[in-house]
C-alpha cells in the first residue's frame, strides 16, 4: 500500500515510517499541506495519514482539496482530539480519526483495517 | 383717581335717575291739568332758590352716601389686593390696615394665612434639606462600599453616560472615564448591548489594550457595569497543548518502537521509557484548557446570534430550532459568535439557522440559497474558542458547538436579583432598644402551629415568621418550617390547621428547625397575635426573647370599644388581604401586615417608642393573662 504521512513534527515521521515500512508499506513523507498536495497530484497513494494542525494549509484544507476521482483513504492522527473536530474530520471524508498521543498497535491496527476495505 | 370718577358717575347717575323719575311723575300727574301746571310753574319760579337748595341738600346727601362705598370701601379694598400681592413676594410683609373694619379683619386674615404659609415653606424646606442630608450621607456609604470593591464598578445612565464608578474601574477602563462622559468611546457599543441582554454573563473585551471580562446589568434606571481585568493565562492556553501532545506523540510511538526492537541488554531499559510515556500521555490527556465563556442556553443563543446578525449585518434569519436541542447548555462568548456570523454574512440576504441536537453538540447549520461563503476568521475563531468545529457542505455551514442537557428546565425568570437597601438611617440608631422609635426598629411577626391549646402537653408542628424593618413587610424574608411531632394531632386541632400526623411524618424533628428559627429571631423585635400563648410554648422549648409585641393587646388599646379583636377581624379592618388563615407563615405574614398598619396609629396616640407602646399594653386587664 501506498501511504502519505503528513505531520511537522518530525518525531511523528520518524516512528511511522519506520513502523509503515516494517509493515510492509510504500511510505512517502511530507511536511506541509502544499507538499502534501503536490505529492497527491504527482501519484495515487491509497492512505493518507494527516496530522490537522500545519505550518501552511491545515488538514482540514486538505481534505477539502483532495484530486478529485484517485481520493485516497485518509487517517487523521491529531493532537486536536476534540469531537468536533472528529466529526469535522469525518464529514469532510476521512475514515478513521486517532487522537495523539496515539498507542503504534492502535494505529498499525486501524491502518490495517483500511487497507482491508481497498 | 379712578375712584374718583367713577364716585363721579355714579353720583351723576343717581342724580339723573332722581331727577328723571321725580320729572316723569310731574309729568304724568299734570297731563290735562294746564291750569294746575301753569300755577305749579310760577310757584317753582318764585321758590326757585328754595327749589335749589332743597336739590343741592339731595345732591350733597347722595354724594355723602357714595363717598364712602367709592372712595372708601372699593379704594380700599383694591389697596389691600396690592398689598397682598407683595406678600407673595415676600411673606415677612406687613399688611398696613386702613379702611373699614371688615376690611382690616380681612387684612388680618390675609397676614395670617400668608405666616402661616411661611411657617409652612420652611418646615418643607428643612425637611428637604433632611432628606437631602440622608440621601448624601447614603450615597457616602454606598461609595465608600463601592470604592473598596475589588472589582470594577461603573454606573450609567441610559444613554450611556457615567454616572458614578470607582478606583478600579478608573484603573481598568483609563482617563477616559469620567463622570458625564460616554461609554460608548470605551467600551464597544454592541457589546454593551449584548452583555446587557446576559446580566449574567462575563463577556471578554479589551480595553487600553488588556483583557478585561465585562459584566453588564441593566438597572431601571440606565446600566451597571462590573469589570475585572482578565487573570493572566492561567492554565494551558490551547495551542500550548496541542503542542504538548504532538510532541509526546512522537516520544510515545519512539519508545513504544524502542521497546520492541532494542537489542536485548537494553530492552528493560526502553520499556522503562515506554511506560515512562505512557503515563505521561494519560496525564497530559486529562489537561485541559480552562472554559473561555460562560454558559448560555441553546434557544438563547439562537435568539441572541439572530438579534446581533440584524443589528449588524442586517440580516433577519429565520429561525429553526428542535425541541430536544433547545435545553442544551453551551459553552460559548455570544457576543464573539454573533458578530463572527455577521461578519460571514455581510454579503448574505438570505439565511435559515437551523438547530439540532447531536451527541454532546449543539450542530448549527446556516442555509443558504447559494453556495455558502467563506467562514470569516472572527467566525472562525470564535467556533474554536468554544470549542467547536465548522465547515461548509454545499449550501450549508455547519457549526458543531460542544453542548451538555441542562441539568433541569431553568426556573422562570424571576425578579431581578438586587441587594435590598431600605434605610440606611437604622446604621445610625444606637438607642437603647425601649428609647428606640417604633418605625426604626427590626421585628420579626410569627406565629406557631400546635397539637392542641396546653403549652404543658401539647407540642409545636409548625412555625412561620416573617422580618419587618418599621412598617415594611420584608416580604422575601421568611421562615416557615413544618415539625413532626412524633405523636397523633387530636382531630379539633385538626380542624383548625388542617395538619395530620401523617402529613408531618419525615419531616424534620423540632430540634433540628430550632437553631435556624431562632438565628431568624436574633437581634429582632417578636411581634405576634395573643403572643402569650406562642410565648409560653418557645419558653418550653428554650426560646425566650423578651420583648414581645402582642398585636391582640394592641388592639385592644387602639380599639377598646371593638368586640372583636382576632386577627381576621383586624385584617379586614385594615384592609390587609385574609390569606393562608391558620398556616404558621400565612398568620405571621398577617400578623406583620396589620401591625405595619398600627404603627402610625400609635404614634397619633402618642406612642411613639417600643418602651411606650409596651407599658400601655402592660396596663391593659388582659395582659395578665397566662398560659
Amino acid at each position: 500500500m501506498r501511504i502519505l504521512v503528513v505531520d511537522d513534527e518530525e518525531s511523528i515521521l520518524v516512528p511511522l515510517e519506520f513502523l509503515l515500512k516494517k509493515a510492509g508499506h510504500e511510505v512517502a513523507l511530507a511536511r506541509t499541506g502544499a507538499e502534501a498536495l503536490r505529492l497527491l497530484e504527482e501519484g495515487p497513494f491509497d492512505l493518507l495519514v494527516l496530522d490537522l494542525m500545519l505550518p501552511d494549509l491545515d488538514g482540514f484544507a486538505v481534505l477539502e482539496r483532495l484530486p478529485q476521482g484517485r481520493k485516497p483513504r485518509v487517517l487523521v492522527l491529531t493532537a486536536r482530539g476534540r469531537e468536533a473536530d472528529r466529526a469535522k474530520a469525518l464529514a469532510l471524508g476521512a475514515e478513521a480519526f486517532m487522537a495523539k498521543p496515539f498507542g503504534i498497535q492502535d494505529l498499525l491496527a486501524e491502518v490495517q483495517r483500511l487497507s482491508e476495505g481497498l | 383717581m379712578r375712584e374718583v370718577f367713577r364716585f363721579l358717575g355714579a353720583l351723576l347717575l343717581g342724580l339723573l335717575l332722581v331727577g328723571g323719575v321725580v320729572g316723569l311723575a310731574l309729568f304724568l300727574l299734570l297731563q290735562d291739568q294746564e291750569a294746575l301746571a301753569r300755577e305749579l310753574l310760577e310757584l317753582a319760579r318764585a321758590k326757585a332758590p328754595l327749589l335749589l337748595f332743597v336739590a343741592f341738600l339731595f345732591a350733597l346727601a347722595l354724594g355723602a352716601l357714595l363717598h364712602p362705598l367709592f372712595l372708601g370701601y372699593l379704594a380700599a379694598t383694591r389697596a389691600l389686593g396690592q398689598e397682598a400681592e407683595i406678600l407673595l413676594a415676600n411673606p415677612s410683609h406687613r399688611l398696613p390696615l386702613k379702611g373699614p373694619l371688615e376690611l382690616q379683619a380681612l387684612g388680618r386674615l390675609v397676614q395670617r394665612l400668608a405666616e402661616e404659609k411661611a411657617a409652612l415653606e420652611k418646615e418643607v424646606e428643612a425637611r428637604v434639606q433632611e432628606a437631602k442630608a440622608l440621601v448624601e450621607r447614603e450615597r457616602a456609604i454606598l461609595s465608600a462600599l463601592i470604592a473598596h470593591l475589588p472589582q470594577g464598578v461603573v454606573l450609567a445612565n441610559p444613554r450611556g453616560q457615567v454616572v458614578l464608578y470607582n478606583p478600579k474601574a478608573q484603573e481598568l477602563l483609563g482617563e477616559g472615564l469620567g463622570i458625564g462622559k460616554s461609554l460608548f468611546g470605551l467600551l464597544d457599543p454592541g457589546l454593551l448591548a449584548h452583555a446587557l441582554r446576559l446580566p449574567k454573563e462575563r463577556f471578554l473585551t479589551q480595553a487600553r489594550g488588556k483583557n478585561l471580562l465585562l459584566q453588564a446589568v441593566p438597572l431601571s434606571e440606565g446600566m451597571g457595569l462590573i469589570l475585572e481585568a482578565q487573570k493572566g493565562e492561567e492554565g494551558l492556553d490551547e495551542a500550548t497543548l496541542h503542542r504538548l501532545k504532538d510532541k509526546l506523540a512522537g516520544l510515545k510511538a519512539l519508545a513504544e518502537i524502542l521497546a520492541q526492537e532494542a537489542p536485548p541488554e537494553v530492552r528493560p531499559l526502553a520499556e522503562k521509557a515506554q511506560e515512562a510515556a505512557q503515563e505521561l500521555a494519560q496525564l497530559v490527556q486529562a489537561l485541559k484548557p480552562p472554559p473561555q465563556a460562560a454558559e448560555v442556553l441553546a434557544q438563547d443563543l439562537l435568539a441572541l446570534l439572530a438579534e446581533t446578525l440584524e443589528r449588524e449585518a442586517g440580516v433577519q434569519p429565520g429561525l429553526a430550532l428542535e425541541e430536544e436541542a433547545r435545553w442544551l447548555l453551551l459553552r460559548v462568548d455570544t457576543y464573539a459568535l454573533g458578530r463572527g456570523l455577521a461578519a460571514t454574512l455581510k454579503e448574505a440576504e438570505e439565511v435559515l439557522l437551523e438547530g439540532r441536537a447531536l451527541e454532546g453538540f449543539l450542530r448549527l447549520s446556516l442555509l443558504f440559497p447559494h453556495p455558502a461563503p467563506d467562514p470569516h476568521p472572527l467566525l472562525k475563531e470564535a467556533v474554536e474558542k468554544a470549542g467547536g468545529s465548522l465547515w461548509r457542505e454545499g449550501n450549508r455551514l455547519i457549526l458543531l458547538l460542544p453542548a451538555v442537557k441542562a441539568p433541569s428546565l431553568p426556573a422562570p425568570p424571576g425578579p431581578p436579583p438586587r441587594a435590598e437597601v431600605f434605610d440606611l438611617s437604622l446604621l445610625e440608631v444606637s438607642e437603647a432598644l425601649e428609647e428606640a422609635p417604633l418605625e426604626g426598629l427590626l421585628y420579626t411577626a410569627f406565629d406557631l402551629e400546635t397539637t392542641g391549646l396546653d403549652p404543658k402537653e401539647d407540642a409545636i408542628i409548625a412555625l412561620g415568621a416573617v422580618h419587618l424593618l418599621g412598617s415594611r413587610v420584608l416580604r422575601h424574608e421568611v421562615f416557615e418550617a413544618l415539625v413532626d411531632p412524633g405523636r397523633p394531632i387530636p382531630k379539633t386541632s385538626t380542624e383548625v390547621h388542617g395538619l395530620t400526623w401523617e402529613m408531618l411524618k419525615g419531616k424534620p424533628k423540632l430540634e433540628e428547625v430550632l437553631p435556624a428559627f431562632r438565628a431568624f429571631l436574633e437581634g429582632s423585635v417578636l411581634v405576634a397575635h395573643n403572643g402569650a400563648f406562642d410565648m409560653a410554648f418557645l419558653r418550653k422549648v428554650g426560646i425566650d426573647q423578651p420583648p414581645l409585641v402582642d398585636t391582640l393587646l394592641l388592639a385592644h388599646l387602639l380599639f377598646p370599644d371593638l368586640k372583636d379583636h382576632r386577627l381576621e377581624r383586624l385584617a379586614e379592618r385594615f384592609g390587609v388581604p385574609v390569606l393562608g388563615r391558620h398556616t404558621a407563615l400565612g398568620d405571621a405574614l398577617m400578623t406583620a401586615e396589620v401591625y405595619a398598619r398600627m404603627i402610625p396609629l400609635l404614634k397619633e396616640r402618642g406612642f411613639r417608642t417600643l418602651g411606650q407602646a409596651l407599658r400601655a399594653c402592660e396596663r391593659l386587664p388582659l395582659a395578665r393573662l397566662k398560659y
